[in-house]
Order: C-alpha cells, then sequence, then structure tokens
C-alpha cells in the first residue's frame, strides 16, 4: 500500500550528474539506511522522492499512485511523506505546538483544537510535551530535530525520510534523536534514512545501501555489507569511516 | 541682520495662519497614512506576484515604470487628466484623493522590493519543510514565509514610510491644502517666510520621532544578532 518505489532516477544539473540512474523498492514498514561519500546523491534520492527536486527522468511511485505523473496531486502526495532535514527548519516565528498544528490545519482542514491535542500527543512521544508554548530558538538542536520529526508526525505520514537528521548537532544530543528514530522504527514506521551514524544502521534497519557517485554500489543486511562489504569502494568507504 | 531672523522668525506674521497650518498638517498626515495603507497592501501584492508564473512580468514593469517616473510627475498626470476621462468615480476625484491614490501607487513599487528583498533572505530551508509537509505554495508564503519577511523588513518600511510623509509635500502642486500648501499661500500675502518655518516644525516634530524609533530598532537588532564592535587591537 504505501510502499515507495523508485524507477530509474536521474538527476542531471546542466551536464553534471548526480543521480546517474536509481532504482530502488522500500516495502511498507521497512527501514533502509543509506550511506556513503558526500556528494554521492544520497540527499538528492531523498529529495527526488518527494518532489522537492524535479527527478531529470525516472518515475516515483507512492504506493500505486505515480508521484511524477504529469497531472499528480503533489502537495498531497508530499503530505503523505514526512520529510526531516539536516539542519531542523523549524517555523522560527511560531511557537513548537504551531509548528506541529500548521500543516494539519491548513492542508488537511483539521479542527485546530484537535490539532492540538494530537500535537501535544506527539511533542509527549518524542519527550518534549514541556516545550509546547516556547519557540523554536529557545531549544537546543536536539530538541529542536525532535520537533521536527513530531512535526513530520503530525501529518500521519505513510513514509518518513530522514536526510542526515543527526549531522548538525552536537554527540551528546544525537542520542534523544536516534531514540525517537528507533522508537518510530520499532513501531512500523516505513522510513529511509540517509546517515553516517553506522551504529545507528547496524542496528535498527532492514536493509543498508551504499552510495557512490550517483547510484546504488552495493545493498544488502546491514551486518553483511558493514562486516563483510563485497564492493571495493564500499570497503574503502567504510574502512575510512569507522577509522575515524 | 535683524531683517535675516525676521524673515524666518516672525511669530506676529505666522500666528493668524497657525490654525490653518495645524490643519494643513493634518491633511499632511492623513494622507501619509492612507497612502502608506495602499503601498503596504499593493506593494505586498506586487512582491509575491514578481515571484510567481507570467503575471510575474507585469508586476516587474509596475515596479520599474513607477521607480523610473517621478511622483511629482504621476500626480500632476493624474490631476490634471482624470476630470477628463468619462469613467465614474476617477473622473470625481478630489485633489485630496488624487494625492493619496498616487502616491500610493508610487511606493507600492518602492515597498514591493523591500518586500521582495525580505521574502528572498528567508532560509530556503523554510520554504522545503513547508512544501513537504504538503502545503501549497501560497499557503507556504502566507503561513511561513511572509511573515518571516515582514517582521525582517520593518526599518526599511518605515524608512520608506519617512520618505513617504516627506513627498506628500508634493500634493500641494496640485492645489491640496497641506501643511507646505498653507505655508506657501501665506508666504505669498505676507512676504514672510515664517509660515514655511512653522511647516518644518511640524515636520521635525513628526518625523524626528520616527528616525529615532527606527534606530532604536535597528539597534536592538543588530544587538540580537550579537553582532558588537570587533575589537581592534
Amino acid at each position: 500500500m504505501s510502499s515507495i518505489r523508485a524507477a530509474g532516477l536521474v538527476k542531471r544539473y546542466g551536464d553534471h550528474t548526480v543521480l546517474a540512474g536509481v532504482d530502488l523498492h522500500v516495502a511498507e514498514g521497512e527501514v533502509v539506511c543509506v550511506i556513503g561519500p558526500s556528494g554521492s546523491g544520497k540527499s538528492t534520492l531523498l529529495r527526488c522522492l518527494n518532489l522537492l527536486e524535479r527527478p531529470t527522468e525516472g518515475r516515483v511511485f507512492l504506493g500505486d499512485q505515480e508521484m511524477t505523473a504529469p497531472d499528480a496531486p503533489v502537495d498531497d502526495l508530499r503530505s503523505r511523506l514526512g520529510m526531516v532535514f539536516q539542519s531542523f527548519n523549524l517555523f522560527p516565528h511560531r511557537t513548537v505546538l504551531d509548528n506541529l498544528t500548521m500543516a494539519p490545519v491548513s492542508v488537511r482542514g483539521l479542527d485546530r483544537q484537535e490539532a492540538r491535542e494530537r500535537a501535544r500527543g506527539l511533542l509527549a512521544r518524542v519527550g518534549l510535551a514541556d516545550k509546547a508554548g516556547e519557540h523554536p530558538a529557545r531549544l537546543s538542536g536536539g530538541q529542536q530535530q525532535r520537533v521536527a520529526i513530531a512535526r513530520a508526525l503530525a501529518m500521519d505520514p505513510a513514509a518518513m525520510l530522514f536526510d542526515e537528521v543527526t549531522s548538525a548537532l552536537d554527540p551528546e544530543l544525537v542520542k534523544d534523536v536516534l531514540d525517537v528514530m528507533r522508537e518510530l522504527a520499532g513501531a512500523g514506521m516505513t522510513m529511509i534514512v540517509v546517515t553516517h551514524e553506522m551504529g545507528f544502521a547496524r542496528e535498527v534497519c532492514d536493509r543498508l545501501l551504499f552510495m557512490d557517485e550517483g547510484a546504488i554500489v552495493e545493498e544488502g543486511a546491514p551486518s553483511d555489507v558493514l562486516a563483510a562489504p563485497k564492493e571495493e569502494r564500499t570497503r574503502r568507504f567504510l574502512s575510512r569511516v569507522l577509522a575515524a | 541682520m535683524d531683517e535675516v531672523i525676521q524673515q524666518y522668525f516672525d511669530w506676529d506674521a505666522a500666528r493668524p495662519y497657525l490654525g490653518d497650518l495645524a490643519r494643513g498638517f493634518w491633511v499632511t498626515i492623513q494622507i501619509a497614512l492612507l497612502a502608506e495603507l495602499i503601498a503596504l497592501a499593493l506593494g505586498l501584492v506586487l512582491a509575491v506576484l514578481r515571484r510567481a508564473g507570467w503575471v510575474r512580468f507585469l508586476a516587474i514593469a509596475y515596479i520599474n515604470f513607477f521607480r523610473a517616473v517621478p511622483a511629482l510627475l504621476v500626480l500632476i498626470v493624474m490631476y490634471v487628466s482624470f476630470p477628463f476621462l468619462p469613467i465614474p468615480v476617477i473622473e470625481d476625484l478630489t485633489g485630496f484623493q488624487i494625492g493619496f491614490i498616487g502616491l500610493g501607487l508610487v511606493y507600492a513599487a518602492y515597498i514591493a522590493e523591500v518586500y521582495r528583498a525580505g521574502i528572498e533572505s528567508v532560509d530556503r530551508g523554510q520554504t522545503e519543510a513547508a512544501r513537504s509537509l504538503g502545503m501549497s505554495h501560497r499557503q507556504t508564503m502566507r503561513l511561513v514565509i511572509v511573515p518571516q519577511a515582514v517582521r525582517r523588513v520593518l526599518p526599511p518600511l518605515m524608512n520608506d514610510f519617512i520618505a513617504l510623509t516627506k513627498d506628500v509635500a508634493l500634493v500641494s502642486v496640485i492645489a491640496v491644502q497641506d501643511v507646505v500648501g498653507v505655508a506657501r499661500d501665506a508666504q505669498a500675502v505676507t512676504f514672510n517666510s515664517t509660515t514655511l518655518t512653522v511647516a518644518v516644525v511640524f515636520y521635525l516634530v513628526f518625523t524626528l520621532p520616527l528616525i529615532w524609533i527606527l534606530d532604536r530598532i535597528i539597534a536592538r537588532e543588530q544587538r540580537r544578532l550579537g553582532r558588537g564592535e570587533i575589537v581592534s587591537p
């Protein structure tokens, strides 16, 4: 039902190719982690999946609906794909609670009171029930990122995309965010997680993809890929990351 | 020397006109406020249209036209031509109405550019976050981008309001009795410039506090961003 499928995704900027033909199928409830060197196209892949970037070629499906169809209801499809960004991107002019209710009220037409109640529930779920009235600037990076996750969840998405969500955080704040993601994965959320957290990848995801130069070079069970990479490029990348 | 001082500060010459001058300055303020309302609303519409589809070119044409043509010329053209147009409402516009409408149209172009700078200064991530939640372009602008943009451009908007208030003096040319018009008419009778001095004082009393408030807002903003002086060795 809510699987994500991409076929032959190509993204070019001028004559610079960022994605060189990516096929991907993420089943409902599956958690897929994507690793790879910077510039390998991981983020662009995520952004093509919810059409923040329009792929130059290829097709994207959410369930049985094609997002890349010319007349696709893109806004509606996007609202069913939650996305969390490296730089949080909370709305700084609104309170934490308003950040969570804005889209449900304006896009879904949800009753304001009901949206507030649901938002409070989600804030409790990410451990920030007491921050509802604060402005984002008063929160730590880790707290802001958890609010961003709750904000995406407020739309009741069919799947979630995570774009290096812990890369901008101080090390001691990373765990709280990963814990929330771990809990989500445990609850059966379909997730695509671009990450540098090898521990999280090993422990939480069902399948690990290694990307380089705009293509998926290797994929498999995380324990297999991390412990015994088949491809030379994967080996080189992992030895560099794990040595650090 | 006495004659020099007398020319500008002969209070006896100005006293009979003080009531008219005060009424004239009230006209000035009314025109400034009404024109500002038009400019703020129309300017925002132009700034938003400037970022949308083919209407962008209409918005750009409007903005560039009114930035390029003197406000005085716009007012004169409207004032001398409108009574001859067989268009209801337009043909009956008074000088006062033409004054604030004309200035509003002109300043909408400047203010559109101010809004534009504000809109462009909002981080791209804000748009991406809003769109990824399923919000439309329009909802994103209205709920996320414009509220942040307006807050940021408050100082330049105030600056334009001060400039607009001063440009209200132009309406004296189209027979509106603003403070400058009243002062000139009086001077033409008495051959003494004290009424003009009074007009200057009215303007100073009104605009200097605005300038002062503006400077305070900017200073506070600088502090908030933690930008102090760069320490020199």
